[in-house]
């Protein structure tokens, strides 16, 4: 049975900021399901109405079946929930921001003190537990957030952007975290920018555009449709002529790198022009690249909608 | 991998000690400021009238006292809460509270009685100046309990709803500081030398009635006739500020 259902959803805010527009689609319980999409793309939104937090314009969200309303008791119980926003618990301590939110969510005392130890050491804390909230740093708060929307073990968790803060070895242990939530069958949803590093964790992912879903499968489907284009990335050499004309379809993505995405069958045509004498004495480095989750969403990300995704 | 789900729910109990507890640890950095801002200025008041006036009168003298009481309760109860609360908005704290399995009246008692909390100690340096700068014998009893209580949450209703209603700290603390002018005024001065229109404006204020019993109880003379009039007025200004606060909280867009 699907986790989350959502029916064509819509929220406008004010009269005119069409937020989500119209979003179609389910989340299976056990999945991790990756949103990924541009600023203001309208991730925030669906999962401040996903908890309940904010309500649709229209259409609806279902949980297990039944509708979510505003502040809904059912949501509350099963969803960790971490915000884009920053935790505000600034005067607790680091272990009694952990301890307390536990304990809200059912744990006993000394159970909520035992979880929060472990999972302060998991996340890499626990040397910090006795700080204060409200000193410290971007990261770590972040971390501590993190912390709050795991105590307890909510079989759902929905985190917006739980890893932009945080550096290289805290982002691979959050992710090593969930990934570990998901052999135990947790559902978890997942809005993030790091895409790469998402690609590990993530069993489907929705590529969200101006409120609307660009793109939704698994990593490999997408990559997969993609493969109906290859990607060429060419470095040029520092004092050849300009092949800027040549090059006019490409993004540039260095300084003289540049990514160029063919349709397949125009791979051949465009090698043998790139090996013709003039064009290859200027060619530094050549690669064909085969799609990695980030080339689909940089394909799909500032689409309109369905209809170019093939 | 950890099997143990939580319940999905505290005890009401059981939660709403964890909620007073997180509101409490404010007070871990700053009760020093928090004792001397609600009693410096109330007992300074309570001064400088004694110093203004040759021979108060025990009535006159009771008044002042309960009053500047009232006055040191307003002070952490609205003005420092209505900027709390403001800030509390500004930083979606509520939404914290909003996504855990807690009754949002629990999460709202807490900040109001944790308030009252802070309020306390201003309370007693107040009345022990007043007792010394004035002579006069205060009746410390039980019912002193209950109408602090009252007035405490009455008044921090108004806090909160002030905090609620301002787009931001700054904006709540300036009105904040107005009705604690308001509460000031119409808690010193008798209702018998007030205009009309202030004595109105004195019937919807909550500390009014706390005031009232303050000074009925403190002189022991507390009757049963002034616990209906006046106690049910604060119990009744007390519910309705709570519903009000626990509604507009809840509110969502
Ligand atoms: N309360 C609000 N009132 C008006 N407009 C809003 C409000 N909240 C969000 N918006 C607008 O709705 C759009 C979607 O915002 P949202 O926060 O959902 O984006 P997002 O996909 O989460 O972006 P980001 O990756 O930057 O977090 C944005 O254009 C934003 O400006
Ligand atoms: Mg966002």
């Amino acid at each position: 049975m699907a986790a989350f259902e959502i029916r064509d959803l819509h929220k406008i805010y004010g009269r005119d900021v069409h937020a989500n527009d119209g979003l179609d689609f389910a989340i299976e319980a056990g999945e991790v399901f990756g949103i990924l999409g541009s600023n203001g793309a309208g991730k925030s939104t669906l999962v401040q109405q996903m908890v309940g937090l904010s309500v649709p314009t229209s259409g609806e969200i279902r949980l297990h079946g039944e509708r979510v309303r505003a502040h809904d008791r059912r949501v509350r119980q099963a969803v960790g929930y971490l915000a884009q926003r920053p935790l505000a618990l600034f005067d607790l301590r680091v272990r009694e921001a952990v301890v307390a939110t536990g304990r809200l969510r059912g744990l006993g005392r000394s159970a909520a003190e035992r979880e929060a130890k472990e999972l302060l050491d998991e996340i890499g804390l626990l040397d910090r537990q006795d700080r204060l909230v409200g000193n410290l740093s971007g990261g770590e708060h972040r971390l501590v957030g993190i912390a709050t929307a795991l105590v307890g073990s909510p079989p759902i968790l929905i985190l917006d952007e739980p890893t932009n803060e945080l550096d290289p070895v805290a982002r691979r242990r959050v992710w090593d975290m969930l990934m570990r939530r998901r052999e135990a069958g947790t559902t978890i949803i997942l809005v993030t920018h790091n895409v790469l590093e998402a690609e590990r964790v993530v069993g489907r992912v929705a590529i969200m555009a101006r409120g609307r879903i660009s793109a939704i499968g698994t990593p490999g489907d997408l990559k997969e449709r993609l493969n109906a284009k290859v990607r060429l990335e060419i470095a040029l050499r520092e004092d050849g002529p300009d092949v800027g004309e040549w090059l006019a379809g490409a993004r540039q993505i260095g300084e003289r790198r540049f990514s160029l995405t063919l349709d397949r069958p125009r791979l051949g045509e465009a090698l043998q022009h790139l090996a013709g004498p003039a064009v290859s004495a200027q060619i530094d480095d050549l690669r064909i690249v085969s799609p990695s989750l980030e080339d689909v969403y940089l394909a799909y990300h500032d689409t309109e909608g369905h209809s170019d995704a093939h | 991998m950890r099997t143990d789900h939580a319940s999905g729910k505290a005890g009401a109990f059981a939660a709403f000690w964890v909620l007073l507890s997180m509101q409490l640890a404010r007070a871990r950095r700053s009760w020093r400021q928090y004792i001397i801002v609600s009693s410096a200025m109330p007992s300074g008041i309570a001064i400088l009238l004694r110093a203004m006036t040759s021979h108060p009168s025990a009535a006159l003298a009771l008044q002042i006292i309960s009053g500047n009481v009232v006055l040191s309760v307003t002070i952490t109860a609205i003005a420092m809460l209505a900027q709390q609360v403001a800030w509390m908005r500004q930083n979606r704290t509520f939404d914290y509270y909003h996504t855990l399995p807690v009754a949002n009246s629990a999460v709202i008692l807490a900040i109001l009685v944790a308030y009252l909390i802070f309020a306390l100690p201003g309370i007693a340096v107040v009345l022990t100046v007043g007792a010394l700068f004035y002579g006069v014998h205060l009746v410390i009893s039980w019912g002193l309990v209950p109408v602090i209580l009252g007035t405490g949450v009455a008044l921090s209703g108004i806090g909160a709803l002030l905090g609620m209603a301002s787009r931001d700290g700054e904006l709540a603390g300036l009105t904040g500081n107005l009705v604690m002018m308001a509460v000031l005024f119409l808690g010193i001065i008798p209702a018998s030398r007030l205009p009309l229109p202030l004595v109105a404006l004195s019937d919807i204020l909550p500390s009014t009635y706390g005031v009232r019993l303050l000074l009925h109880l403190l002189t022991g003379h507390a009757t049963a006739v002034v616990w209906l009039v006046d106690g049910v007025m604060l119990l009744v200004f007390s519910a309705l500020l709570f519903l009000a606060v626990e509604r507009l909280s809840y509110r969502v867009d």
